[in-house]
């Protein structure tokens, strides 16, 4: 019966662990590609592609959570 | 019936920063304190690496004390050092990695109670400067962590199977592995310990110009502004006395966050059951 409570406490605080990860992943991949849309700016000379690599990185970032957290 | 004498040796520290001029808020220049010997040198320490050498030969000599001549049934330093030693391995190791994890009992403890002491140092009298306010420590407490989670994921997994687990989500169309892979790379291997030393750093460092702000604005308040403003001064040491212990509570509970995380990535790091 310790065991199972044990197991139990692991599984909620790898809850824990989960939140941080997805919160690391959120961050990468808008900070990343936002990045990449800056060089990209500043190699063209336009102003327009941190935004688009923002939303992109957020997109990115997005699916990489479902495909490792919400598929079950 | 200590924090009476924490307030007076803050406020007394204000004074001097005050020097009868006008207010003088605390400013960046709290962290670079000059080197007392040695200036010049690469050696040649500061006020912060001083209290920084102090707390953890403290640290050191409590352990060393507690555990010197372990009996049955413990005496008091002993006893003090037990529940230390047993919170980190009930309330962390055993929580979040299981029995498998005891064996970085050592490092959690150390880590722990080395993050603690730095940061207490932060509200005790003279010293009112924690040492993990300047960016080295939690930077190099940072690296370690991440040094040990990534060699126990290379012990577990070996180094093409734990590279593959964290920077290939499976289920994913091949071409997209070009955008994905470099997101993974960064969120594991970059932001993690990015983010222990940022948040350790922050917290210490706001901390200490909150307290020094309280402490500077109460002793300015009430010696030498107008005398209407002096309720205001009382005000401000009681505040002072409020953050002092919330101080207290946010050293003990970033030392317990950033061992609890450190924990968390060894955990995932053995396991990776993705």
């Amino acid at each position: 019966m310790n065991e199972e409570s044990d197991e139990a406490a692991r599984e909620i605080s790898r809850g824990d662990s989960v939140v941080f990860s997805v919160m690391g992943t959120l961050i990468a991949g808008p900070a990343l590609y936002g990045l990449v849309g800056f060089g990209v700016d500043t190699l063209a000379g336009t102003s327009v592609f941190v935004p688009i690599g923002i939303v992109v990185g957020f997109a990115l970032s997005l699916y990489i959570v479902y495909v490792r957290y919400g598929r079950d | 019936m200590t924090l009476i004498t924490f307030a007076p040796t803050q406020v007394l520290a204000g004074l001097s920063a005050a020097e009868g001029n006008g207010f003088h808020p605390p400013t960046l220049s709290e962290f670079f304190p000059g080197q007392l010997f040695g200036a010049g040198t690469w050696w040649g320490p500061s006020r912060i690496n001083l209290i920084g050498l102090l707390m953890a030969g403290l640290l050191a000599l409590f352990f060393v004390s507690a555990f010197r001549k372990p009996g049955v049934v413990p005496g008091r330093l002993q006893m003090l050092g037990e529940m230390g030693v047993t919170f980190v391995r009930s309330q962390i190791i055993d929580e979040v990695i299981g029995k498998q994890g005891r064996r970085f009992l050592p490092y959690l403890v150390t880590l722990f109670f080395m993050v603690f002491v730095l940061n207490i140092a932060g509200v005790l009298p003279t010293l009112n400067m924690a040492g993990t306010a300047v960016i080295g420590v939690p930077m190099f407490l940072a690296g370690v962590s991440w040094l040990v989670f990534n060699v126990v994921g290379v012990q577990t997994h070996g180094l093409g199977g734990y590279l593959r687990n964290n920077l290939f989500p499976p289920g994913v169309p091949k071409p997209l592995y070009l955008l994905l892979t470099p997101i993974e790379a960064i969120s594991t291997f970059v932001l993690r310990p990015v983010t222990l030393t940022i948040r350790l750093m922050a917290n210490m460092m706001a901390g200490h110009l909150m307290l020094v702000l309280f402490f500077a604005a109460s002793s300015y308040l009430l010696f030498e502004a107008q005398p209407a403003l002096k309720p205001l001064g009382v005000a401000a040491v009681a505040m002072g006395f409020a953050f002092t212990l919330f101080e207290i509570l946010v050293a003990g509970l970033q030392a317990y966050i950033f061992t609890l995380l450190t924990a968390l990535y060894i955990g995932g790091a053995m396991s990776e059951a993705h």
